[in-house]
């Protein structure tokens, strides 16, 4: 049952290696930590020499031992840590132990003299933007330690002050800390803690008195840049920038995760703020839910640590004060995971109390028994056998509970046949996950379904009333996949005596077949209603799951002829769909009581979760089950599918296991386009594992739209490769623009049905640009212009056509070049002189029209094409005035055309006769302006205008234009 | 009133103003009786269209002045409609097969091949032949250019094709070996003073020889522009006055403060800037190519000669590259960005390498 007995066993078997990569990372440990260089204060711990720094760790390695035994050495966990930092600092571990104690000396004292240029810079960066992550702390001391430090110098210290000086260039004060503090996070410290309280080891509080002077000397300096907040306050911007740009840990992995006990950090709340030393922010969060603590991304009242790494943020030191938080850096965290002893989970706990209790009540009844299963209710035997006769006067399936009832008896076996979803489908109202409360959807439903006879009786008028939808003689449950819908329904209706009638998306649902089956049902009684209740007591209930499946050309007018189901209905109907806004449930939910269900929390997932893995004999660490409920985004469903692969072959599962499961599952879901270009400029911590394969993944997320995000988005991104320098930002964008050329070069070569390059074209027009101009989106990402634009030049270039071709027996050249070259003259010669003589211009103007058989369209045409955003179009120069008397007197004239106006007049034709058809010909004969054909209103020339028309529509026949009727 | 461009026109070869020689010898092809196909080439306003319509006057005579507008529709392979205008006279044809688009294929199928199997119904008044005449033909498509190989040797008897193009780069060298090529050039300054002068003269009009001069400058050559400009002044602005101001067109103004814009500065902003400009010019129409070519030589103004070089050399590379992609903008937003870039480090350090332009990792 516990954890650790399991690890006990473990660890047993694989002891011998374990010893020996025990004794390494121990080593490891010391050395690297040295190379920590910006970690104050463990400075006086790395001074101490090895002595004491060994003495440091073999405590908590004893208590290690005594907890939880070393298993964590396995192979898997090994790998994971070992990175290449790592590697390099590892030449000192084979050296014996005095050697190596020599060398950490050397480094030490290096560090030590290191203080006077760390801070300087520190300084200056602080002065420069930085918010102040220590302006809490009580300057006691002088800086005077460090200087004394300093005499220790070594050889290496050039070497390590250089590379100081780059890591604290390099560092980003995370000036916005608070925008990021939405996301779960995990900001972290390496500088000295000045609050610390946790009780220590002789040691430690050694240690601390002697940081005591450094931290002091580091805190009177960075009082005096307090007064420069409001520079700091006008750097916030380029801090945000920074913040976004802002590295990794320095020293990553550098130091050895401790193993702690099981459950050891369990009931405590963390906040981790700023880079963490030797550990990803993310990674650390992981260490501590594996141990069974919480992380939160916001300082509250219930926060027991605030883990501070380098660029705390400030807002939530102010918050960690404020509420008295504990403030520990990494260090002390690990320490603690190290020291902590192990609990034993509280849902162990309850688990095994539920199990017991349990376990006693089903050796009652079922004495055989090995393993306790939780006993399915008796099976409800009216609805059964109703549905049982229903299914046989309708021809469309029933679906009953007959799985059900028929896997109780297998429940025994351990291999059962039936998947876990369905074994541990609830069957009382008050199983079902998360919606125990009173407000809950299934109270409502039940209630609604209780009440729904009531309402609906004849010559009762049902009040209305949202909150309870008496007047509705439907519900509609929407939600997410795997939170219970279909269970919801069913077993209310169970609960309160109905029987049921589900159709889902493997029925035909057209109109026809719900016309003919269902409607019949939903009048039918069935004999056993009617044997034991008498003529009206039948009860029971349509469930349409999966209405939003109602669509295509197979279930062609089901929703609607459900609304008109709904509408006539005797029995109440629950209709079922995920997605409550689709185009067609919006015109169902209208006649709906509206119920959606929410995802449920983790926590509510969780306990049902414990239970069932406990009953079938699993072990999970609530931890790990925590993971693989959020990777399954708490659909209940696909949780308990991944329980039963996973656990297929062995009956545990780590938390490393879980986790490692849970990205993979978690992998599948989907992107929205808008948030694609977000992650391929993404530098921050959202994106720092994502691989190649990755970022392929992530185009295929949506191979069409993507080339045209990341193209519209590409200049809006900071590369980040480019640091401060415009030149190199500019190269980049160039570049990146050139991998645009080469994927469009690619999507070309696709459009031949070259599909396989897809991926070559992830490569150039997303990937290469993503990795060129990779820093963060500044503000929203936004929808490319490209689509609107091309369709607008496709606009612009039928424009041209069409005046093209109205000129083309006058002119002689193309398309294009009529574009660049005539319509500029053209706009001036039909637009100047109506601006300067107004209506006595018109005549001019209409005359240059006729020698080039241009229309009164074409002629605003012109003055749009030749018009750019820079100038006015001269068009709404001119005054309306004129604009009519102008329009009037083109339409009065009669123009000889020497070609059909083809386009306008069949369309309307084809309109019109569709009206004629209907009859509507009467309301519709006035709106109609131009282009009217004589055809279609003969046999309505009733209207005198038609008559007018008659003649001069016969003669637009012959290539004439329709005189037109409504001036503009 | 129509423009002076079209009014003014030569309708016949001994109308033509210049190129005299080559009027002469294609009056003696065509009364020799027979002429091959015919491929004729040269820059935009040099005459190209022009000498084809005269010619087609001396092979049928008045006849083919009489025009009318022809509507094809054809079905794609797809079952896609495709609808084409067609400008014919009894004796020929004149079709713009690229205003099919990528279906270009159909239209020479379909409509050539119908024209070239029909006879002349009658034969003794007429030429034995008909003549298709291709216009824009090096838009066509490879694949329409591979369709119309055959067709043309084998109606060779009843069909002539002229084709009209900008260049020849593009047509393939099979279409070229069953041609003639005529290579129309485009006139010199004095040819163009000249037409300038005579229409001016037609239209009774007193032409400055300062603004003429400044009229051909700005026209490059381009016998249409020129003509086209000269009446632009003339409703702006009448009586001609030799300092009067010859207008850009509007695109060409709209390129031009384009191109200053990126001068003014080069940062990523000024570049979405830039782009929504470019949007602009290519949703009126403006060929990306010829863009390229404004905005290239906008800018080149602004360099010395080393950058000169290779601004010039960019404007190229992505020019071609343009042909075998599919949308203008990237390309031009490349160049754009790659001048950017490159002035910038022109600004900065003169003497900086641009040979080796990628600079990532030094």
């Amino acid at each position: 049952m516990d954890i650790r007995s399991f690890f006990g066993k473990k660890s047993s078997a694989k002891q011998p290696p374990a010893n020996k990569e025990e004794s390494k990372p121990r080593k490891k440990r010391l050395v690297i930590s040295d190379s920590d260089d910006d970690d104050i204060v463990e400075i006086p711990v790395k001074k101490q020499k090895t002595g004491p720094s060994v003495s440091k760790v073999s405590p908590s390695e004893a208590k290690k031992k005594a907890a939880a035994p070393v298993d964590f050495f396995g192979s898997s966990k090994v790998k994971k840590e070992t990175r290449p930092v790592v590697k390099k600092c590892a030449e000192p571990v084979k050296l014996s132990s005095n050697n190596s104690s020599v060398e950490i000396d050397d480094f030490s004292d290096d560090e030590a003299f290191e203080d006077p240029s760390f801070m300087d810079t520190l300084n200056k960066l602080d002065k420069k933007k930085g918010k102040l992550p220590q302006e809490n702390v009580i300057p006691t001391s002088s800086p005077k330690v460090s200087g004394s430090l300093s005499e220790k110098l070594s050889s290496k210290k050039k070497v390590m002050s250089w590379k100081e000086k780059i890591g604290q260039t390099d560092k980003k004060p995370s000036g916005c800390e608070d925008k990021s503090e939405r996301k779960p996070s995990k900001d972290e410290d390496k500088t000295g803690t000045p609050s610390r309280k946790r009780p220590r080891s002789d040691e430690r509080t050694k240690q601390q008195t002697e940081d005591k002077p450094k931290v002091s000397a580091r805190k009177t300096l960075n009082e005096s840049t307090e007064i420069n907040e409001e520079v700091q306050k006008k750097a916030n911007n380029s801090g945000y920038w920074q913040y976004k740009n802002r590295e990794g840990p320095k020293n990553l992995g550098s130091k050895e995760i401790p193993e702690g006990a099981a459950n050891c950090l369990e009931g405590l709340t963390f906040v981790i703020s700023g880079v963490l030393d030797s550990i990803e922010r993310d990674e650390a969060a992981e260490i501590i839910k594996k141990y069974g603590g919480r992380v939160t991304s916001a300082v509250s009242k219930k926060t027991d640590y605030l883990v501070k790494g380098e660029g705390v943020g400030a807002k939530k030191l102010e918050a960690a004060e404020k509420f008295n938080t504990k403030q520990i850096d990494e260090d002390e965290l690990l320490e603690m995971i190290r020291s902590k002893p192990g609990k034993k989970s509280t849902y162990d706990i309850k688990v095994e109390k539920e199990a017991a209790h349990e376990s006693k009540k089903t050796k009652a009844e079922t004495p055989k028994a090995k393993r306790e299963l939780k006993p399915a209710p008796p099976p409800s035997q009216p609805v059964k056998s109703a549905s049982q006769i229903k299914k046989e006067t309708v021809s469309i399936a029933i679906k009953t509970e007959h799985n059900e009832n028929k896997t109780k008896p297998t429940i025994e076996s351990p291999a059962s046949v039936v998947s876990w979803t369905e074994k541990y489908r609830p069957t009382k109202v008050k199983d079902i996950i998360g919606q125990q409360g009173a407000k809950s959807n299934v109270n409502k439903l039940l209630k609604w379904l209780k009440n729904w006879e009531g309402w609906n009786k004849p010559g009762v008028k049902a009040p209305f009333n949202k909150e309870e939808g008496c007047h509705l003689k439907a519900a509609l449950l929407s939600g997410p996949p795997g939170v219970g819908k279909t269970t919801s329904a069913t077993v209310c209706s169970k609960e309160l005596g109905f029987s049921y009638l589900e159709l889902n998306a493997s029925d035909a649902r057209n109109k026809k077949s719900i016309k003919e089956h269902v409607a019949d049902v939903l009048n039918n009684h069935t004999i056993r209603g009617l044997a034991e209740r008498g003529a009206k007591g039948d009860r029971h209930v349509l469930i349409m799951d999966e209405v939003d499946g109602m669509a295509g050309n197979e279930d062609r007018g089901g929703v609607a002829e459900l609304i008109a189901l709904i509408k006539t209905s005797r029995i109440p109907i629950i209709c079922i769909c995920n997605d409550r806004n689709h185009q067609k449930i919006r015109s169902l939910a209208n006649y709906c009581f509206d119920l959606r269900f929410y995802k449920p929390r983790v926590e509510q997932v969780k306990g049902a979760m414990m239970s069932i893995a406990f009953k079938e004999g699993l072990k999970v660490p609530p931890p790990a089950m925590q993971r693989i409920i959020e990777g399954a985004n708490s659909d209940i469903r696909q949780i308990l599918n991944h329980l039963a692969v996973w656990t297929a072959g062995s009956k545990t599962i780590s938390y490393e296991q879980a986790g490692k499961e849970a990205d993979t599952a978690r992998k599948d879901m989907n992107i929205g386009i808008f948030d694609i270009p977000r992650l391929f400029f993404s530098n921050g911590e959202d994106t720092r594992k994502y691989t190649y394969a990755d970022y392929n993944d992530l185009f295929f997320q949506d191979y069409s739209m993507t080339p045209f995000f990341i193209h519209e988005n590409y200049p809006r991104s900071r590369p980040a490769r480019a640091g401060n320098s415009e030149l190199r930002s500019l190269i980049s964008l160039s570049n990146a623009a050139d991998s645009i050329c080469e994927g469009d070069h690619v999507s070309a070569t696709i459009k031949m049905q070259n599909w396989s390059l897809l991926p070559t074209q992830s490569h150039f027009s997303a990937i290469m640009p993503g990795f060129y101009m990779r820093g963060g989106l500044a503000g929203m990402t936004s929808f490319p212009q490209i689509l609107g634009q091309t369709s607008k030049k496709n606009k612009c270039d039928g424009q041209l056509q069409d005046l093209l071709s109205h000129m083309v027996l006058h002119v002689s050249t193309d398309k294009r070049q009529l574009g660049m070259e005539y319509l500029p003259l053209l706009k001036s010669k039909l637009s100047k002189p109506l601006i300067e003589k107004e209506s006595d211009g018109v005549p001019e103007v209409i005359e240059t029209m006729n020698k080039y058989d241009l229309q009164r369209d074409d002629w605003d045409n012109i003055m749009e094409l030749s018009t750019f955003s820079t100038r006015p179009n001269p068009a709404s120069n001119l005054n309306t005035k004129t604009k009519s008397a102008f329009t009037r007197l083109f339409n009065k004239q009669n123009h000889m055309n020497p070609y059909a106006l083809e386009s306008a007049a069949t369309k309307k034709k084809r309109v019109k006769a569709v009206h004629l058809e209907e009859g509507e010909e009467r309301e519709e004969s006035g709106g109609e302006g131009e282009a009217e054909d004589a055809m279609i209103k003969k046999p309505a020339a009733k209207t005198k205008k038609a008559a007018e028309k008659k003649p001069a529509a016969k003669k637009s026949a012959s290539g004439k234009h329709p005189a037109k009727k409504s001036g503009r | 009133m129509a423009l002076w461009v079209d009014k003014h026109r030569p309708k016949s070869l001994s109308q033509l103003d210049y190129h005299k020689p080559l009027a002469q010898h294609l009056k003696k092809l065509v009364n020799s009786g027979d002429f091959p196909h015919l491929l004729v080439y040269g820059p935009s306003g040099a005459g190209k269209k022009t000498r084809i319509m005269c010619l087609l006057r001396e092979i049928y005579g008045a006849g083919v002045e009489k025009l009318r507008i022809e509507h094809h529709s054809f079905n794609t392979p797809s079952n896609k409609k495709i609808e084409i205008s067609t400008i014919a006279s009894n004796y020929h044809i004149m079709v713009n097969p690229s205003d099919a688009g990528i279906y270009d294929r159909v239209v020479i199928q379909d409509l050539i091949k119908t024209i070239a199997q029909t006879n002349q119904l009658d034969s003794e008044k007429m030429r034995e032949f008909k003549v298709v005449v291709l216009t824009d033909a090096d838009r066509l498509t490879k694949d329409a250019q591979h369709a119309l190989r055959r067709t043309m040797e084998k109606y060779m008897s009843k069909c002539r094709v002229i084709m009209c193009t900008n260049s020849i780069s593009k047509m393939i060298p099979a279409i070229r070996s069953r041609c003639l090529g005529i290579r129309i050039s485009a006139p010199n300054q004095e040819e163009m003073t000249s037409v300038l002068n005579l229409t001016c003269r037609k239209e009774g009009i007193n032409l400055p020889p300062e603004l003429a001069e400044r009229i051909i400058a700005q026209s490059e050559r381009n016998m249409r522009r020129a003509l086209l400009m000269c009446e632009t002044c003339k409703v702006q602005q009448y009586p001609l006055s030799p300092d009067q101001t010859v207008d850009d067109p509007d695109w060409m103004t709209f390129v031009k403060q384009t191109a200053m814009k990126i001068i003014e500065e080069q940062s990523p902003k000024r570049l979405l800037d830039i782009r929504s400009r470019l949007y602009e010019l290519l949703a009126h129409c403006i060929p990306p190519e010829t863009i390229f070519r404004t905005l290239a030589d906008e800018l080149v103004k602004h360099c010395d000669g080393t950058l000169q070089k290779k601004v010039i050399q960019a404007a190229a590379n992505y020019e071609h590259k343009l042909q075998l992609g599919s949308r203008p903008i990237y390309y031009l937003e490349a160049f754009v960005a790659r001048f950017m870039a490159m002035y910038k480090g022109f600004i900065q350090d003169a003497i900086m390498d641009f040979d080796d332009f990628d600079f990532d990792e030094s």
